[in-house]
């Protein structure tokens, strides 16, 4: 799609192709528009600050927000072979209470 | 709209946040709490009621229509009381601590927790049917009990994730409140989850 200025439009009336300035114009409004509303969105909200905290949950939260399976499923299995070094063949108690549990 | 195509739309609107919470919850919630629709809590209501009909018949393990009903019937008002104590805990306690948010939203936002607690017991419902306890220490056993339990432990995550976003979004608190507020009705959750226990509802608490 070609962009066309005030004199090119004129030459080229009735190709609805062309984006005119008017356009440009009404795009830029969106923007503007989605760009307030994302920033009401963002200020609504208070600012986290944990003190000494405040990096590493940065860090943490910014891996959760978006397609957080690959960190939740890596953690998991750290905690369960962690938990398997430790008891050992019990975790199938564990998981017998478990599966009763529904 | 009349109150058919308000339920459509709320409908479309649940389908969009369920795939939303699992690809990017933060953003999801974010939504669910400012354009929710209380008409979304229906469907979730049917998708719990489906796994409950399913739950009575693996727990009575037989077509007797008055055990059938009854079990139903037990699991589902227990659910529903126990969704909307929940919800109602939160959203006091947030209040408490200095929270803004109305209790529609955190409701409509607690709602949306109950799919990590609805895959696991789903899961668990069927498992108890293909490989049921209890479980050898060989190593098929072991093997077995490490997968079910890292898909226990990440779904567990998930539930925290969600949990989390409702408390932050629904009642516009800071970590640190969020961290009072979770102090205050973990435990409330743990009494009322042994209460459940004792009355022979969930082992587990489905919360």
């Amino acid at each position: 799609m070609k962009l066309s200025f005030r004199g090119q439009a004129e030459e080229s009336q009735g190709d609805p192709s062309l984006i005119t300035r008017d356009d440009v114009k009404t795009m830029r409004d969106v923007t503007y528009k989605k760009f307030v509303r994302r920033w009401e969105e963002v200020m609504d909200l208070p600012p986290q600050t944990l003190g000494p905290f405040t990096k590493p949950y940065k860090k943490l939260t910014r891996r959760l927000k978006v397609m957080p399976w690959p960190w939740l499923i890596l953690v998991s299995i750290l905690i369960v072979v962690g938990l398997y070094v430790l008891v050992g063949s019990a975790i199938t108690f564990l998981v017998t209470l478990l599966q009763r549990g529904f | 709209m009349d109150s058919t195509g308000s339920l459509l739309v709320s409908g479309v609107w649940f389908l969009r946040n369920i795939i939303g919470v699992i690809i990017k919850p933060y953003e999801t919630y974010r939504r669910i709490v400012d354009h929710g629709r209380l008409g979304e809590l229906f469907y979730i209501g049917i998708l719990l009621a489906g796994y409950f009909a399913l739950a009575s018949l693996v727990k009575e393990a037989s077509f007797r229509p008055f055990l059938l009903t009854r079990q139903f019937v037990a699991l589902s008002t227990t659910a529903a009381v126990s969704f909307f104590l929940a919800s109602t805990t939160i959203w006091l306690v947030g209040r408490l601590v200095g929270g803004t948010g109305s209790w529609q939203r955190i409701t409509l936002a607690w709602g949306y927790t109950m799919m990590p607690t609805l895959i696991w017991f789903l899961a668990t419902s069927l498992l108890y049917v293909l490989l049921p306890p209890p479980r050898t220490t060989g190593v098929l056993g072991i093997a077995f009990s490490i997968v079910y339990l890292v898909f226990s432990v990440t779904l567990f995550f998930w539930k925290i994730v969600l949990s989390y976003l409702t408390i932050r979004f629904g009642l516009r608190l800071d970590a640190k409140k969020i961290a009072i507020v979770a102090g205050i009705t973990v435990p409330l959750f743990v009494v009322y989850s042994i209460a459940m226990y004792r009355f022979g509802v969930f082992r587990v608490p489905f919360l």
